[in-house]
């Protein structure tokens, strides 16, 4: 019989086959997928996102969780998708134009994928053509776009504009992020939110989902 | 003008773990054993070098620094940080071609993890090119007291100002070049300048001067001596 506490401290403690075995054995008994999320997955994943805000845990810990929790995922999204259990929401993230750092805009991508978003990242040196084509297309909840360059950062407000010309800045919410960015310049663009690091964009973007 | 293959760099697997965030706290086994991995590779492939120019006839003048006939905007703070520069040297150090190729293989593989510790190890190599290029020009202008390392993008200069800085070098220094935007490509390259001269005394370290100072690790690091 599936150990699903064992599926928690496996994705806690980034170790993907044992995640991945257990989630395994937990389909195969029948166990309904929006349990084994909701009740160990999702929990281990804000158990390492809290150690992660404490400074007990580091950047490579939570990428590690968030493999183990991605490679249990997959197995479990086919089933989500015959009960229509959709992701908590879609993400299109990107570096901004001009820029070609993605160290962090991956962290943060990682970390959506692995708390159960959808994510389409279109890698840097991304257009505000290309942002809204994708989020067009994917019907995207929340546009995050990243930047480490004070050259490039300005971009993001044109960006903003593109999505308000556009007509979809009711339709989604858009989220900034990077070395040079803080919340007064997210302010000043028109973007919903700032956030210094991967954990927190995560518990921000089910904020503004949520109140929207 | 003088240009430097960097022979021998001592990275070791723990200081890159220290630069990921494990200042204190020991890193996993499982991301100390990868880390060393990629290391390894990393220090068979990187080929880093350091340029670097030494100026004479510097003018301070408010927020600019005036060498020969060129003008550098460093911003209010560095000009005044530069008080008693009498000659200059600007460089450029990187971790070099060979090692963004192998970066940029690791992360066509798409594995967070590997992606971010390879990050880091470029990081913390061109740190270390970096540190010494500084070590070679204080030794070589000594006893002449120096400033910290300034670059552009930080304390006020803006980083358009780097078109000027390799305006300042040879064509294709170090193998490095910039973007429309001013990044450096390699990524993992440093440029700046450093100001020497008989009256030089203000020893800020732009870290003290940055408004990410409370979240940054880097700093963190710096503090700790790691």
């Amino acid at each position: 019989m599936a150990n699903l506490q064992d599926l928690y401290n496996a994705i806690l403690n980034g170790k993907l086959e044992q995640a991945v075995a257990v989630t395994q054995e937990a389909i195969n008994e029948g166990i309904s997928p929006t349990e084994i999320i909701n009740q160990y997955m999702v929990k281990a994943m804000e158990e390492i996102g809290a150690r992660f805000e404490a400074g007990k845990a580091f950047v490579p810990n939570l990428l590690l969780a968030a493999r183990a929790m991605k490679g249990s995922l997959e197995l479990l999204k086919p089933l989500m998708r015959d009960k229509n259990t959709a992701t908590i929401g879609k993400v299109v993230i990107g570096t901004v134009k001009g820029d070609l750092h993605d160290i962090g805009k991956n962290l943060v991508a990682s970390m959506f994928e692995g708390c159960g978003f959808e994510v389409i990242n279109l890698g840097v040196d991304v257009s505000s053509t290309k942002f809204i084509e994708a989020a067009k297309e994917h019907h995207a909840d929340i546009i995050c776009m990243s930047a480490l360059l004070t050259t490039t950062m300005m971009y993001m407000e044109k960006v903003v504009q593109a999505v308000e010309a556009e007509g979809l800045r009711d339709q989604v919410k858009i989220m900034v992020g990077g070395a040079p960015v803080n919340n007064a310049f997210a302010q000043k663009i028109g973007a919903d939110a700032y956030t210094s690091n991967a954990n927190q964009a995560v518990q921000v973007a089910k904020q503004l989902l949520a109140a929207s | 003008m003088e240009t430097h293959m960097i022979q021998e760099i001592d990275l070791q697997a723990l200081t890159i773990c220290r630069s990921m965030g494990f200042l204190e706290q020991e890193p996993d086994p499982m991301i100390l054993e990868r880390t060393q991995q990629l290391l390894e590779e990393a220090m068979q492939i990187a080929v880093p070098v350091f340029h670097y120019e030494v100026k004479d006839s510097v003018v301070l003048a408010d927020d600019t620094v005036y060498i020969e006939d060129k003008a550098f905007r460093t911003g209010k703070t560095i000009t005044r940080l530069l008080a008693g520069t009498t000659r200059l040297v600007l460089f450029v150090a990187t971790a070099g071609m060979a090692f963004q190729h192998w970066m940029d293989e690791i992360k066509k593989q798409g594995d967070g993890l590997d992606t971010f510790i390879a990050d880091t190890i470029g990081s913390c190599l061109v740190g270390a090119c970096t540190e010494q290029m500084e070590a070679e020009v204080i030794r070589k202008l000594a006893p002449l007291p120096h400033t910290n390392r300034f670059s552009p993008g930080y304390c006020g200069w803006n980083l358009s100002e780097q078109k000027g800085l390799f305006a300042c070098m040879p064509t294709g220094v170090c193998d490095v070049t910039l973007t429309e935007s001013c990044l450096m490509y390699p990524i993992k390259s440093v440029s700046g300048l450093i100001g020497f001269g008989e009256q030089v005394k203000n020893k800020v370290h732009e870290c003290d001067l940055c408004d990410k100072r409370a979240e940054c690790l880097q700093r963190k690091l710096r503090k700790k001596n790691l």
